[in-house]
This record gives C-alpha cells, structure tokens and sequence, in this order.
C-alpha cells in the first residue's frame, strides 16, 4: 500500500507565502479531503505533489523514496481542462487504457455511451471532467491527486463520481479538493481545512464555520 | 512498481505536433521551394512546432504526463522519430524527382 508522506512543505509566490510548513499524510485506502478558500494553495500543493512546481522548503516521499523517484506513482485531475480536444470520447478512452476491463467499465459509466461518438472538444465542462476522472482512475497510480472533480457535473454523474471514489481506496490513496462541501464531507474518510498555508483538521460543517470557511447562514 | 507508458498516446502527441511542422514547411515550400520546406521540417520547423503545440495545446502536457509520458522526454523521442523519418520522406522525394 503507497504511503505518501509530506514534511514541512513551504511555497512562496514572491511575497506571499501560499505553503508554510505545511504537513500530510495519505494512504492508500484512504481518501482525504483538502478545502479551503479560492486562493489558498490547494492547487499549489497539487502541483508541487505532481511535480510541475518545486517547493521552497520541504520534503515529500512516497513509500519513503523521494517524490523524484516516484513521479510515476502521481496521477493528477488539474482544474482545467488538460484531454486532447481532437480526439473522440471513443478513442480516447480506447488509446488510453491498456486492460479491457477498464475500457468496458469507462464505456458502461452513466452518460458515456451518449457522448462517445463527440469529440472530447465538443464536451461540456461537466462532461469533460467526469471522462477525465473516469480515465485517471482507472490508471494503476497508488496516488490520485483530484483538483475539483464534482465541479460542473450534473447529479446523477456527481453520485457516480462518489461511488468511483469509494472504489478507488481498494488500491489508491486519493487527496480530493472541491468547494462541494456536503459532498467532500461525505465522501472523505479525513476532512482537512488548508488555511495560512497549513492543513488543519476538520469534521463537519460547524468546524467550517468556525474556522471560517463557510458562512454562518451555511449551518 | 513500474507503472507502463501507454505508446497509443505518444503517437497522438506526435501527430498534433506534426501537424503544426507540416503547416509550417508548407507556408515556406510555398513562398521559397520545396526542398526548403522539407529542410525546414526536419530542422528549425520542429521546434517551431513545439512552441505551437505549447501555446495551443500546453495543458494536454498533464495528459501525457499522468500517462506516463514527461514533456522532454516526449520531444526526445519526437525528435529522433524525425530524425528517422525525415531522411526517408527525402530519398522518396529525389527519387520521384529523379524518375521524372
């Protein structure tokens, strides 16, 4: 089972400081969930995990090995819209999963089949991120990094998507960030709030408020 | 544990690049000659492309890469996948020019 651990990370964006010392722990079988306001570094930290930024400060390993070592292991849904736009769904999911069983679950997903024959350019942004989540979940990453993936989709894709998720633990460790709190709080076995660049634990919506989160009308 | 790299989608990466090249070295076989247009795609006109491919389609690079596949390492093997084409595509082309 991956074990990802993550030691007294820092970033910094010229003079703010996004990161500052910041501390984690994920296994797989386990998923965790990160909020926090737009701003706050939940990106910046998906990024660094993926290895497209580098840190100021700090330490990741997985399994005790450098990140470095273990790039491979990272699999990573960006909040934009990164699936080449020239391919159909068809294909896509075709060319990029190499075992039948996950092509057939990918094709058998709610909503799949009526969008197949598109070209993922054609794709809603819904549509786009539940494909995308669909396809990097069925990779064989021990670790999956999700930036927003319930964002845009419609109910019965976001219910699939949480099921999926609850699937995943058998095998990955999944960190999960998304403004859909109710969902986030259902669906994560640890809830943590990223707030002046640390993770600080959460349970349920009351916490949110007090830490500022979520307004009080929200309770 | 080693993850593979899907091959499938390299040749997509390969083909949208191209595509870029193929645009280029034609504009210039236009306006100069073809053999120009030919230097120009197994030359400068890949790195152009590269630059194409990454102000239009910079983001698939986090496709690629959580299929495996790292960005310099993708233009190392795009690189030398024309650098074995190219020559080919050449002969071909002298040999229909010397034939006719």
């Amino acid at each position: 089972m991956a074990h990802l651990e993550i030691k007294d990370l820092s970033k910094s964006f010229g003079r703010k400081q996004v990161l500052d010392g910041l501390e984690l722990r994920l296994t797989a079988g386990e998923i965790v969930a990160v909020m926090g306001r737009n701003g706050s570094g939940k990106s910046t930290l998906f990024q660094i995990l993926f290895g497209l930024i580098k840190a100021n400060r700090g330490r990741v390993t997985i399994d005790g090995f450098p990140l470095t070592k273990r790039r491979d292991w990272v699999g990573y849904l960006p909040q934009y819209a990164f699936l080449p736009s020239r391919l159909r769904v068809r294909t896509l999911i075709q060319s990029s999963q190499a075992s039948e069983e996950a092509r057939d679950a990918i094709f058998y997903a709610p909503k799949i089949s009526k969008i197949e024959n598109h070209f993922v350019g054609q794709l809603s942004v819904g549509e786009r991120r539940y494909l995308a989540t669909l396809l990097l979940g069925h990779l064989q990453h021990p670790i999956l990094l999700l930036d927003e993936p319930l964002s845009m989709l419609e109910p019965i894709q976001m219910d699939y998507i949480k099921t999926f998720l609850q699937g995943l633990k058998a095998t990955k460790g999944v960190l999960l960030a998304d403004h859909y709190y109710e969902d986030v709080l259902q669906t994560a076995d640890r809830k943590l709030l990223l707030q002046d660049g640390k993770l600080q634990p959460v349970s349920n919506k009351v916490d949110l408020v007090q830490m500022g989160y979520l307004p009080k009308s929200r309770l | 544990m080693n993850l593979p790299r899907n091959k499938q989608v390299l040749w997509q990466y390969y083909i949208d690049v191209s595509v870029y090249n193929l645009a280029v070295s034609f504009l210039v076989s236009l306006y100069t000659h073809v053999i120009w247009g030919m230097l120009l795609y197994v030359s400068f006109g890949y790195l152009i492309a590269l630059g194409c491919y990454q102000y239009f389609q910079g983001p698939t690079y986090v496709f690629y890469r959580n299929w495996g596949w790292t960005k310099p390492r993708m233009m190392l093997r795009l690189g030398i996948i024309n650098c074995l084409i190219a020559p080919l595509a050449g002969a071909i082309y002298l040999c229909v020019l010397w034939l006719i």
